[in-house]
C-alpha cells in the first residue's frame, strides 16, 4: 500500500511538471431529460485522430490536452452525438448533456469515437443497455438483462427458458454478476427462470469474456458488471408495467434542487394466482412466487463529493400446501461516495453488503425437517482513476471481503434436534494497479496486475484427508486464526493494433483467481447448490486465458464485425465423487474430486447497429474438457456446458412509427450427459448401469421467439406500448430432461423419455409511463 | 426432484403444451458385470446369494443367471462354507447362523477371477410398531404405512425397510439414518404416492439394521434410480474386484405383517 502511494505521489507531480503547457477538462456526462449519467459514453478529440477517452462508472471524464483550441466530439449509443469546443486557456469544468436520438432517424457519425469499439485495446467485451434488450423477444414477456446476454457468441444459457448461463466453457459458478458493485450469488429465481434483475430498474451491463480489468476479480470466467439506474434528476415520474406473470412498478425523481435523485422500483409474480383457478389440484395447491424490490439514491454533497446508496432485496417462495417449502433471498446494499481530488484524480469508495440464503421445510408425517444455508459478505472497496494525458490513464485499487458462510443447519422441528455444520469465515483481499497507455496512433495498451489473496479462518475444525478421502485428522483454530491462505498474482494485458481506420487485430492474457466454489449436482441451477469457501483440501480455482481477435467496422460504423479465438486452461476444478452425499457432511471435502479443465473456441459476430434494422449473427465454435481423477477413469471428458455448435440471430425492425418488431433464432449442439449403456436387476429395480461421464448428448436445442411492441399514446405525460410475444414459436420441443424407464405395455422393454417444459409459450404486457 | 417438477409444469401451465415423449436414443453396449445381491442375516441359519449379469440397454430385462460360481462365506470363528446352487444364480448354505457384532467374509470365484467382501453385522433395534395411517397428500387420499422405533443412544444406527404389499415386494428404498435424530423414538412414513391399501390387503415391512457400507450403496442406487442427478453414476459397491456390481450386506432383521381394515 505503501509503494502504491509513493507511486501515485510520484506521478502526481510528473504530471503537474507538464500542467503549464496542457490544460484538463473533465465533468460528467448525462442525459439531458433524465439527468442519468451515461457510462462509457465517448470524448473525441477532432483534430487528433486516436485521442480521447470514455466516460467512467459514474458519468465522469477527464482529458488532459495541449494548450489551443480543440473540438470534442462526444457520442453515445442511442443518443444525438454534440461537439463542444474548448478555448485556449485555463482548466475548467464541462458537463455534457446528450439527448436521445430518434431511432426513425438515420443517425451518421463521421467521429472518430465511432470506431472505439476498433481502438480501445480491451477485447472480449459487449455492453447492453435496457434500451437496447427492451425489442428482444423473451419467456413471458418478461425482459431480461441475463437472457439477453445468452444471445451473444461465446455465450450460453444453462437451460431452456433459464438465466443462468456459461460463458467460454465455463461453469454457471465461474461468472461474477455484480449489482452495483455488489456480488450477487444467485441471480436466479423461480429456479432460474427469471434473472434477480429488473429491466426497469437496470442502466446497463458489461461483460467481460476476457481480459477483465484489474479491478475485477474472484471468477474464473466473466464478469457482468451490472449497473442500476440513478433516477431522474429533473422530474417525478412513475412507470410500470402489467404482465402475464408479473406487474411492475417504478417510481423516481429529484432530490433537493437537482442535487440528487432517487429511484425505487418493485416486481411481483402472481403465478400462483393464477394457478388458483386450474382445474387440477395438483397445481392449484402449489405456492409459486417471488418479488424484489430496487432502491438508489444519490446526493451531491458539494462539487467534488457525491454519495450513491444502492440496495436491493429478493425473496422466492415455492411450495406445496404444507408438504414441502423452500424460499430463498438475495440482498445486496452499496454505500458508495465519489470524490474529486483534483479534475485528474478521481475517487471512488464502496462499502458493500451482500447476503444470499435460503430455507427448506419438509414435512414427512413423524418428522419435519428444516434445512437453512447462508452467505454473508461485508465488502470494502477503494479506486483512485487518475487521467494523466490523454494517452496514459492508471487505476490502483483496494479491496476486502469478509465472507461468512453457514453450509447447511439441519433441524428436526418434531425433537428439537439440531445438527450445524460449521460456520466458514474467510477474507478475501485484493489490490490492483492498471494503466492504458496510447503508445502510437496505432497501438493501444491496457495493462494491469491484481494481487489477490485469501485467507480461510478459525473459529473451527479443518481436515487432513487420506488417500481414499476420508478424514485422517483434525485440526482446531481459534476465532480469527487463519488455518490456510493463498496469495496468487493475476496479470492483465490487452493490446490493440489498429490496422486501417476502421479495422483492428487484438490480443490478450488473463489470470484469474476463485476462492468460492459453487457445488451443483442437479441439471439446471438450484438454489439450494452449495457456494462452498476454500481451504487447506479445497484449493483455489486459477484459470489462464489468451485471446486473439480481429475487428472490423463497415460502412461508417453501420456494420460491426469481430472474430475472437480464445484458449484457456483452468486448474483445482470441483466435482462431486460419484454417490455423493454432501447434506449430512460437515467435512464435504470428503465427497468433492479435484481436477483440471481446458477450453477453446472462435467466436464470429455480426451487428448492424443503426437503422431500421438493428440486430446480429453470431456464431461460436467450441470444446470444454475437465480431466478429474476419479471421474471417467481419470481421463478428459466433456464438460456438461461443452457445446460444440451455437448459432444466434436477433432483428429488431422498425416497422412504422408506432409498430416495433423483433425476432431471435438460436441452435445449439445438446448438452453432454450421461447415458446408461446397460441395466441390471438391484432391490427389485432394474437399474441402469453407466460406464463413461458425459459420453452421450442431448438432441440439439433451437428455438424461434417473435415480438411484437405497438405505442400506444405518445404525449407528453403519459406514453403507454402493448407488447405481445411468442416464445418457441414453431413449437419445437426442447428437452428438458431426459429418463429412461418401463415400457407400461411391455415391461421387458426400456424406453428413453423426454420431458419438454415451454412448447409454444405466448405473453401479452402493458407498459405505462407518466 | 418430483415434487420440484410438477411445481414446474404446473408453473407451465401457459405454455400450450409442456409435454413428454418417448425418444430414440442410440446407446453403446456394455461389457456384461456381475451382479451380486448377498447377504447374512441373524434370521437363522439360511443365507443366500444371488449372482445375475447386466445386459445392454436394448435388451429383454431379462437378467442371465451366473451358474458357474464358487461362492464361500465365512464367520472368521468357523470353517469357511461353500454355497450350493439350488436354483439358477442361487447359491443358498443352511448352516451359517448370523450373530451380531460378527465378520463375515465373502469370496466368489467365477470365470476364474475372484471377488471378495466383508461385512459386520450391526445390533438388532426393536421393531416396535407397524400401522396404516390415511393422509392427504398432493391433492389425493391414501392409506400409507407407519413404522415406529426407538434408535438407540449410539450414533450411527443405519436402517433399511422392504414393503410387501400383498407379499409383493415395493420398489421403492426405503432407509433412515440417524444423523438428525439420534437415541430419539422415531416415526417414519413410508410413502408411496401411486400405491394405497384397501381393506383386505396385506402389509409387511422388514426392518434391516444394516452396516454404514451398505447404507452407502443403497443411499447411491437411491440416486441412480431417481436418475435426478446430472451426473448418474453406479452405486458405491462394497465388493472389491473388477466388472462386478451389487452389494454383501451383513444385518439383522425383522418382519411385521397386518391385514388393512
Amino acid at each position: 500500500m505503501k509503494t502504491l502511494l509513493s507511486t501515485l505521489l510520484l506521478l502526481s507531480c510528473y504530471i503537474a511538471a507538464f500542467a503549464q503547457s496542457r490544460i484538463t477538462v473533465s465533468g460528467y456526462i448525462r442525459d439531458g431529460k433524465t439527468g442519468e449519467a451515461l457510462i462509457s459514453a465517448s470524448i473525441a478529440v477532432r483534430e487528433q485522430a486516436g485521442i480521447g477517452t470514455v466516460s467512467n462508472e459514474y458519468g465522469f471524464y477527464s482529458l488532459t490536452l495541449e494548450k489551443g483550441s480543440h473540438t470534442l466530439v462526444v457520442s453515445f449509443t442511442g443518443y444525438e452525438p454534440t461537439s463542444i469546443s474548448t478555448e485556449s486557456g485555463e482548466a475548467r469544468t464541462k458537463d455534457i448533456l446528450l439527448y436521445p436520438s430518434n431511432a426513425l432517424q438515420e443517425v451518421t457519425v463521421r467521429a472518430r469515437a465511432k470506431n472505439y469499439n476498433i481502438t480501445r485495446a480491451q477485447m472480449g467485451v459487449e455492453k447492453l443497455t435496457t434500451a437496447e434488450i427492451k425489442a428482444i423477444p423473451v419467456l413471458f414477456g418478461e425482459k431480461d438483462i441475463l437472457k439477453a446476454l445468452q444471445l451473444l457468441p461465446g455465450v450460453k444459457a444453462a437451460g431452456d427458458g433459464n438465466s443462468g448461463f456459461y460463458v467460454r466453457g465455463g461453469g454457471a459458478d465461474q461468472n461474477l454478476v455484480l449489482l452495483d458493485e455488489a456480488i450477487v450469488y444467485n441471480p436466479s429465481h423461480l429456479l432460474g427462470f427469471f434473472s434477480t434483475f429488473n429491466s426497469d430498474a437496470i442502466k446497463d451491463v458489461t461483460l467481460y469474456k476476457c481480459a477483465m480489468p484489474a479491478q475485477y476479480g474472484g471468477r474464473l470466467s466473466s464478469v457482468e458488471d451490472i449497473r442500476m439506474n440513478d433516477g431522474n434528476k429533473k422530474n417525478y415520474g412513475v412507470s410500470g408495467g402489467i404482465g402475464l406473470i408479473s406487474s411492475r412498478l417504478n417510481v423516481e425523481g429529484p432530490l433537493g434542487s437537482e442535487k440528487g435523485s432517487f429511484l425505487v422500483t418493485g416486481r411481483r409474480t402472481y403465478a400462483d394466482a393464477v394457478a388458483k383457478l386450474w382445474p387440477t389440484k395438483n397445481v392449484s395447491d402449489a405456492t409459486l412466487y417471488f418479488y424484489d424490490f430496487n432502491l438508489k439514491a444519490n446526493y451531491k454533497l458539494s462539487e467534488k463529493d457525491r454519495i450513491y446508496l444502492s440496495g436491493y432485496f429478493g425473496k422466492d417462495k415455492l411450495g406445496f400446501k404444507n408438504d414441502f417449502g423452500l424460499d430463498w433471498s438475495n440482498t445486496t446494499a452499496t454505500l458508495r461516495w465519489n470524490h474529486l481530488i483534483s479534475n485528474k484524480l478521481f475517487s471512488n469508495a464502496s462499502f458493500i453488503y451482500s447476503d444470499y440464503n435460503y430455507n427448506i421445510n419438509i414435512a414427512t408425517g413423524g418428522a419435519d425437517f428444516g434445512i437453512k444455508s447462508e452467505i454473508r459478505d461485508w465488502n470494502l472497496k477503494e479506486e483512485l482513476s487518475l487521467y494523466s494525458s490523454p494517452r496514459t490513464s492508471y487505476h490502483f485499487g483496494l479491496n476486502a471481503i469478509h465472507h461468512t458462510i453457514t453450509p447447511g443447519v439441519i433441524s428436526n422441528v418434531s425433537t428439537g434436534y439440531v445438527l450445524a455444520f460449521q460456520e466458514r469465515r474467510s477474507l478475501e483481499g485484493a489490490v490492483y494497479f492498471s494503466g492504458n497507455l496510447k503508445a502510437s496512433a496505432k497501438l493501444n495498451i491496457d495493462y494491469g496486475v491484481r494481487v489477490s489473496s485469501y485467507a480461510a479462518l478459525g473459529a473451527g475444525n479443518y481436515y487432513n484427508l487420506d488417500a481414499n478421502h476420508n478424514i485422517a485428522d483434525t485440526m482446531s483454530y481459534s476465532n480469527g486464526q487463519i488455518a490456510k491462505s493463498y496469495v496468487v498474482p493475476e496479470p492483465r494485458l490487452s493490446i490493440s493494433y489498429l490496422l486501417t481506420p476502421t479495422s483492428s487485430i487484438k490480443g490478450s492474457y488473463a489470470r484469474n483467481a476463485q476462492y468460492l466454489h459453487l457445488i451443483s449436482n442437479s441439471t439446471s441451477s438450484s438454489p439450494t447448490d452449495k457456494w462452498i469457501p476454500s481451504n487447506n483440501i479445497i484449493k483455489p480455482g486459477i484459470s489462464d486465458q489468451v485471446s486473439l481477435g480481429y475487428y472490423q467496422n463497415f460502412t461508417d460504423g453501420k456494420y460491426e464485425f469481430s472474430a475472437e479465438t480464445y484458449y484457456k486452461t483452468s486448474q483445482n476444478e470441483v466435482d462431486y465423487k460419484d454417490g455423493a452425499d454432501v447434506f449430512t457432511n460437515d467435512a464435504i471435502e470428503t465427497q468433492l474430486l479435484f481436477g483440471k479443465g481446458r477450453a477453446y473456441g472462435l467466436e464470429l459476430l455480426m451487428k448492424k447497429k443503426t437503422g431500421r434494422l438493428t440486430g446480429w449473427v453470431g456464431y461460436t465454435l467450441s470444446k470444454s474438457e475437465l480431466q478429474i481423477d476419479g471421474i471417467n477413469h481419470n481421463n478428459w471428458y466433456s464438460a456438461r456446458q461443452d457445446r460444440t455448435h451455437d448459432i444466434s440471430v436477433v432483428g429488431i425492425y422498425q416497422l412504422t412509427k408506432k409498430w416495433n418488431v423483433s425476432s431471435t433464432f438460436v441452435y445449439s449442439t445438446g448438452n453432454a450427459v450421461s447415458f446408461p449403456s446397460g441395466k441390471y436387476n438391484a432391490a427389485g429395480n432394474t437399474v441402469f448401469y453407466y460406464t463413461e461421464r458425459n459420453g452421450y448428448r442431448v438432441p440439439a436445442y433451437h428455438r424461434l421467439d417473435l415480438a411484437a411492441t405497438k405505442e400506444l399514446a405518445h404525449r407528453k405525460h403519459f406514453s403507454s406500448e402493448l407488447s405481445i410475444g411468442i416464445y418457441n414459436a414453431y413449437g419445437h420441443e426442447n428437452p428438458y430432461t431426459i429418463s429412461f424407464r418401463q415400457n407400461a405395455d411391455n415391461p421387458e422393454r426400456t424406453e428413453a423419455v423426454q420431458t419438454t417444459l415451454f412448447k409454444i409459450v405466448p405473453s401479452i404486457s402493458y407498459n405505462f409511463k407518466f | 426432484m418430483k415434487k420440484l417438477l410438477t411445481i414446474i409444469s404446473g408453473f407451465s401451465l401457459f405454455s400450450l403444451a409442456s409435454c413428454t415423449k418417448v425418444i430414440d436414443v442410440n446407446l453403446n453396449s456394455s461389457n456384461p458385470q456381475y451382479v451380486v445381491e448377498g447377504s447374512v442375516t441373524n434370521a437363522g441359519s439360511s443365507q443366500t446369494v444371488h449372482i445375475t449379469r447386466s445386459v445392454n440397454y436394448n435388451e429383454e430385462n431379462t437378467f442371465p443367471a451366473v451358474t458357474n460360481a464358487i461362492v464361500i462365506i465365512s464367520d472368521g470363528n468357523t470353517d469357511p462354507d461353500t454355497l450350493t446352487q439350488r436354483t439358477p444364480g442361487y447359491y443358498q448354505t443352511e448352516k451359517l447362523p448370523g450373530i451380531p457384532g460378527h465378520t463375515y467374509a465373502l469370496r466368489i470365484i467365477v470365470d476364474g477371477q475372484e471377488l471378495s467382501a466383508s461385512s459386520i453385522m450391526p445390533l438388532p433395534v426393536p421393531f416396535d410398531s407397524l400401522g396404516l395411517l390415511t393422509e392427504s397428500t398432493f391433492g389425493k387420499e391414501i392409506r400409507t404405512p407407519v413404522i415406529a422405533f426407538n434408535d438407540p443412544a449410539s450414533i450411527h444406527n443405519y436402517y433399511n425397510f422392504i414393503v410387501y404389499k400383498n407379499d409383493r415386494r415395493s420398489k421403492t428404498l426405503y432407509l433412515d439414518f440417524d444423523v438428525v435424530k439420534n437415541g430419539v423414538p422415531v416415526v417414519e412414513f413410508l410413502r408411496d404416492y401411486d400405491s394405497t391399501y384397501n381393506i383386505g390387503d396385506k402389509l409387511s415391512v422388514e426392518m434391516q439394521c444394516i452396516p454404514q457400507d451398505v447404507y452407502d450403496y443403497y443411499a447411491s442406487l437411491q440416486q441412480t434410480i431417481a436418475q435426478s442427478s446430472a451426473t448418474p453414476a453406479n452405486p458405491i459397491s462394497n465388493i472389491r474386484g473388477t466388472n462386478v456390481l451389487g452389494y454383501f450386506s451383513a444385518h439383522t432383521t425383522q418382519l411385521r405383517s397386518l391385514i388393512a381394515r
